[in-house]
């Protein structure tokens, strides 16, 4: 069965997928199973080459699995493909538009695609232009726009579709900073509206910020998954000299060794926390330094591609 | 759907300058040049020849030559003349071969290598009825015809009306302005710029497929096949309307500069439905070589290359009629020549069954080369992934 990262309902549930392209001799995807929940952002992260791409086009309906299934949440029986038209939009990290048309014009195609009625098309058209700030350049070429404003087309028109679920691809690449947080926010407010997000990027406090669950992707297979909504922290002891199993077994049952002979513990409420400095008092004349952090991406990223574990 | 489709497109073509340059200029640049290059008359052309004649000067056939070559509207000049484009120079023996064959090669006739070959065989042509007018002249003379004229241009005169076959000839079947070498390639030029649509259309189906815009499409209710056939009618439509401005320009406007009738529409509803044809044509052909293309440099190597091949061998360039038998063979396979041969015939009024053959061919080839591109364009988007 997939992992769950929360109790929350499920929107996509990835079972055990594989996939291999025909020049590949091994697996770009190798069983990964995970689960998508509703309403909430989901990142998936990992170097290049980890799968990421696979699995979304997966996702999308691009490309079949040859072997697991994925399900959208939604009524029984109904393929991926039609629930991927009915309620996914993408935002690629390309300008996926016409660059020589105005932003009314580029919305009125687009939503011309997926509404066939006029009146609809026009209030969804004012609706989005006002969402995504976008009113007042309305009439502007695509081409003659700023780097956030052509992002926040990009945008735009995933949202015109309408969509419960959006897969969005590295959206604020090679903006500045107060039109990566616009974005940012714009992208908060559809988590807050119930939409569904799916987000890869390298930016990793950009996911941190958004994502409330992450997956860590490496060699086709889920490696790691985290709910970063959490309150977890944890304290990082580096000894003087190697450290035995009787002084790491004195602190706590779930410490975790790193290569460079660093003890990790997992703190899971005030009191054990209380209860870890009062053992490490008894072994004061070995720790050479404490560390105590809460949880952030950076140390579930670089510890999971450490360890190879989640 | 449809209108924003076409909407679209039609901006995308106005805001790219080659595209307007291929649709628009360049087939009308092309009549333009080849209509006015094609307009000038023989008389014309013979004027601007300069012809020197040298060698016994002061004979009488020598005078009388003079007047027959200038009579055809050569700029007969000083033979001491060395820029003329022709020299004529009469050998002492001249006046004995001319009627009773003594010797050979006694006029000489040299003809400047700058004018082109078909000018070069066009002046050895009327030097020849010069010549052959000099003979008769002389002939008349022996027999003492010219005994109660005295002047020359009246024994001209005399010899002109002897020869003169006018009177025994009918000629049937160029009564309209298209049979007129000027305003018979208009057709040819216009179908040659209907069929250079494929640039636009790659460009289109490239940059769709570069920037993700068609993998967003397929989240879309819409298939690939639905997307592509949509793209194709508003293609279509657009076509539709080049060739209707081609048809205003190339049949009424450029005749008009050229001071000549405009071109009639022997034929308007076989004209409608020949274009209706060349555009269905040109469209299945773009679109299967916009799908074969994955650059824009692809893209113009290979449609702009085969559209000029195509043109040049269709007979747009050199007329068919010209060309050795295996490469007018050739040409008769072509879907532009069969192409333009419709649109002449609805322009000549030709009987619907004449057209059949060639609307049939258009058809066939239509619908081969769309579905070939319907595959294609099909195959190619299911590969196409998340980036």
């Amino acid at each position: 069965m997939a992992q769950a990262c929360s109790t929350h309902p499920v929107s996509i549930d990835v079972n055990a997928i594989e996939f291999s392209y025909p020049s590949n001799d091994y697996n770009s995807l190798d069983g990964i199973s995970l689960s998508i929940l509703t309403g909430r952002c989901t990142g998936i992260i990992g170097p290049n080459g980890a799968g990421k791409s696979t699995l979304i086009s997966a996702l999308c309906g691009l490309l079949t699995p040859q072997r697991g299934d994925i399900t959208y949440q939604g009524e029984p029986g109904v393929s991926i493909e039609t629930m991927v038209k009915r309620e996914v939009a993408l935002i690629p990290q390309e300008y996926a538009f016409y660059p020589e048309l105005t932003i009314q014009q580029n919305l009125d195609f687009f939503v011309a695609l997926s509404e066939p009625k006029r009146s609809k098309r026009q209030a969804i058209v004012t609706q989005v232009l006002g969402q995504c700030q976008l009113v007042d350049v309305k009439n502007k070429k695509a081409s003659k726009l700023s780097g956030g404003y052509k992002r926040r087309l990009n945008i735009a028109i995933a949202l015109s579709k309408q969509p419960s679920i959006i897969f969005l691809d590295e959206p604020t690449v090679g903006i500045d900073p107060i039109s990566r947080a616009q974005i940012i926010e714009l992208l908060g407010q559809l988590k807050s509206e119930g939409k569904t997000l799916i987000y890869t990027s390298h930016m990793l406090s950009e996911v941190e910020t958004l994502c409330d669950d992450v997956y860590l992707l490496n060699r086709g297979q889920a490696i790691g998954c985290s709910a970063l909504d959490g309150d977890n922290s944890y304290l990082t002891i580096e000894f003087l000299a190697d450290v035995d199993v009787a002084t790491i077994a004195l602190l706590t049952d779930n410490a975790t060794v790193d290569q460079r002979g660093r003890v990790e513990i997992k703190i899971v409420n005030d009191a054990h926390f209380n209860l870890l400095l009062g053992r490490l008092s008894q072994a004061g004349d070995k720790v050479k330094q404490l560390h105590f952090s809460k949880n952030s991406l950076d140390h579930l990223y670089f510890s999971s591609y450490q360890d190879g574990a989640c | 759907m449809l209108i924003q489709s076409v909407k679209k497109e039609a901006i995308l073509i106005a805001n790219d300058l080659h595209s307007v340059a291929v649709l628009l200029l360049l087939p009308i640049v092309f009549m333009v040049i080849m209509t006015l290059a094609l307009s000038e008359k023989q008389s014309a052309l013979v004027e601007k020849i300069s012809i020197s004649i040298s060698g016994q000067q002061h004979t009488s056939r020598f005078d009388e030559f003079n007047y027959y070559v200038a009579h055809h509207g050569f700029n007969v000049v000083d033979n001491k003349t060395a820029q003329a484009d022709v020299h004529i120079t009469f050998e002492p023996q001249f006046d004995q071969a001319l009627l009773l064959r003594q010797s050979d090669g006694q006029l000489r006739i040299e003809i400047s290598d700058k004018l082109s070959p078909q000018i070069r065989t066009m002046v050895g042509e009327l030097l020849k009825m010069s010549i052959s007018k000099l003979k008769l002249h002389a002939y008349m003379d022996s027999m003492g015809s010219f005994d109660f004229v005295e002047t020359l241009s009246e024994q001209a005169a005399l010899v002109n009306q002897s020869a003169d076959v006018d009177y025994l000839v009918t000629f049937s079947g160029n009564d309209t302005a298209l049979t007129q070498p000027a305003l018979f390639s208009i057709p040819s030029w216009m179908v040659f710029g209907i069929y250079f649509i494929v640039l636009p259309i790659s460009i289109t189906l490239i940059n769709e497929r570069q920037n993700g815009t068609l993998i967003r499409i397929r989240t879309y209710p819409i298939t690939t096949t639905g997307y592509f056939i949509n793209k194709a009618l508003s293609y279509g439509l657009l076509s539709l309307l080049q060739w209707g401005l081609l048809s205003v320009i190339g049949l009424l406007v450029i005749p008009l500069i050229l001071g000549q009738e405009p071109l009639a529409i022997t034929n308007a509803p076989l004209y409608g439905v020949a274009g209706l044809f060349v555009v269905l044509s040109a469209i299945s052909f773009a679109f299967l070589l916009a799908s074969l293309v994955s650059t824009f440099d692809q893209a113009i190597v290979l449609g702009g290359g085969v559209n000029i091949l195509m043109a040049a061998l269709s007979g747009f360039m050199v007329p068919i009629d010209v060309m050795p038998d295996v490469m007018a063979s050739i040409a008769t396979f072509s879907p532009m020549y069969w192409a333009a041969e419709v649109m002449r015939q609805g322009l000549s009024g030709e009987q619907w069954l004449v057209a059949l053959s060639n609307l049939f061919k258009l058809l066939v080839f239509s619908v081969v080369c769309f579905c070939a591109a319907l595959f294609i364009f099909n195959k190619k988007s299911r590969k196409l992934l998340w980036n």
